[in-house]
């Protein structure tokens, strides 16, 4: 299955679960995910959700000044968005249960009839 | 590297196309957007590279679709057609040559003639550099200076020079560029500079054939016009048979061609000649020849240099109204004397065939 395709729903909370352990700059947020095992998520994507939490109020930002290269935007938690991320986890947490224990539910043996079956 | 630079200059590239298919949006979104997205690219090629032969690489894609993924993921509106009229001019007018030039850079990548000739023109980047700087000196000298003089003349000049040489140079190699405005102003004065270059090289070209010809015409030791034992000759003085002096003598040479003290008559207005203290006096045409030209009629007059004005060209230039009489060399000489005929016993030459002869036969000879 296309991992993407379920990525771009939980996006959100996996952004604000990374910057929950440390603040953190659009590419270095991006790496952190993929070190995490979300390989394929894309940077654009990364950082057009920054910007949207940014917006929302989930997250504040501030400035680095670097030696040598350019400025950083740092993005880092505030209450608000910690409030969004326990919500969120509760959620997934409620939901994934449900839908593990929806997959791991013994299939009934039901005969499916096939074709040809009544001839 | 010198992939680093190509690497750099595709980023950036990429980010205005980035930013050019997000130009639809609000400035202050794009903003927010893009901001610190070069950043993030160069970072992501860094990390491509390090990993080494194994990754795939670092490609940078399609822009218009990573916009497109950038707005998505940030909840804004998908592009609408003919939206762009927030954007303020100037910044779409940056946005859309930033995008034009990635497309062209893209094109003449895409193949490998196209990719070699580039990175071979790249090369002489530094000579551009040199050049906006001197470009900018020229237009500096004209405002600042009011002279109209593309080669500095004195040390404070060649020191002003170097300096916007080599703030050109910094800035051409990404330095020196503290505020965000200034590699827009950069652009602006590269812009400038290469509308301004032509009248530069004009002006230049003007003043160093003014200056070849100020040579040829006033300094009597580059090709002087007539030459006695290797001294240039000046003036010439004539004194009559009786070593009288005499004035507007008009000579000629043996092809019947104007004996002039200069090699163009026609265009040249005087002559320097040095007097006994070693002051510059100028030697000036006869006014007497009807067509201009009269520097075949001597005595030539004189400007003396008290009179030369060096207001407008170093010099010197001597105005006709201020010339003397050239001072004779002698108040007279001596008178000629015929000199006896020397018969010749021998010979009998046929008296038609004598030339008019230039002396009669003295009584003391023979």
């Amino acid at each position: 299955m296309d991992t993407t395709q379920l990525l771009k729903g939980v996006l959100d909370m996996a952004v604000l679960a990374v910057i929950a352990e440390d603040d953190g700059y659009g590419y270095d947020i991006v790496r952190r995910l993929r070190a995490a095992g979300l390989d394929e998520v894309g940077d654009a994507s990364v950082y057009g959700t920054l910007r949207r939490l940014y917006s929302a109020g989930a997250l504040s930002s501030y400035v680095v000044p670097s030696d040598g290269g350019p400025h950083r935007k740092y993005y880092g938690m505030n209450p608000h968005g910690r409030a969004m991320l326990d919500e969120q986890r509760a959620n997934w947490t409620h939901f994934a249960g449900t839908l593990t224990r929806l997959l791991e539910k013994p299939q009934p043996s039901v005969h499916l009839p096939t074709i040809g079956d009544n001839s | 590297m010198s992939d680093t630079a190509t690497t750099t200059q595709s980023i950036r590239d990429f980010a205005l196309a980035v930013r050019t298919a997000l130009s639809d949006l609000p400035t202050d979104d794009i903003d927010e957007l893009t901001d610190g997205l070069e950043a993030d690219l160069t970072e992501q090629a860094a990390d491509g590279e390090a990993v080494g032969s194994a990754s795939p690489g670092f490609e940078l894609g399609d822009p218009v679709a990573y916009a497109e993924e950038l707005r998505g993921a940030a909840g804004l509106p998908v592009r609408e057609a003919n939206a762009t009229a927030r954007v303020p001019w100037l910044r779409r007018l940056r946005i859309r040559v930033g995008a034009g030039r990635a497309g062209a850079t893209r094109r003449i990548r895409s193949s490998a003639a196209g990719g070699q000739i580039l990175d071979f023109l790249l090369e002489f980047r530094p000579l551009w550099w040199v050049l906006r700087g001197w470009i900018v000196y020229a237009v500096a000298e004209v405002l600042v200076g009011g002279a109209i003089s593309t080669v500095p003349t004195d040390p404070i000049r060649w020191l002003a020079l170097t300096v916007f040489v080599v703030l050109s140079a910094q800035w051409g190699r990404g330095q020196w560029l503290p505020w965000r405005w200034l590699p827009g102003f950069r652009t602006v004065v590269s812009v400038c500079a290469v509308l301004v270059l032509p009248l530069v090289l004009f002006v230049t070209a003007h003043q160093a054939s003014a200056q070849n010809s100020a040579y040829v015409d006033y300094s009597p030791y580059v090709t002087p016009g007539l030459v006695q034992s290797g001294q240039e000759v000046t003036n010439v003085f004539a004194y009559d048979a009786d070593g009288q002096p005499l004035t507007d003598v008009q000579l000629f040479d043996q092809d019947g061609r104007a004996l002039n003290v200069v090699n163009d008559p026609a265009n040249t207005n005087y002559l320097p000649q040095l007097d006994a203290v070693g002051e510059q006096d100028m030697v000036v045409p006869s006014l007497l020849v009807p067509a201009g030209g009269g520097w075949n009629v001597f005595p030539l007059r004189l400007v003396s240099s008290g009179d030369i004005d060096y207001a407008n060209d170093y010099l010197g230039q001597a105005h006709q109204a201020d010339a003397a009489p050239a001072p004779f060399p002698y108040a007279q000489v001596q008178p000629l004397v015929r000199v006896p005929e020397v018969r010749e016993p021998t010979s009998t030459p046929p008296a038609t065939l004598q030339p008019e002869p230039t002396a009669s036969a003295a009584p003391t000879a023979g």
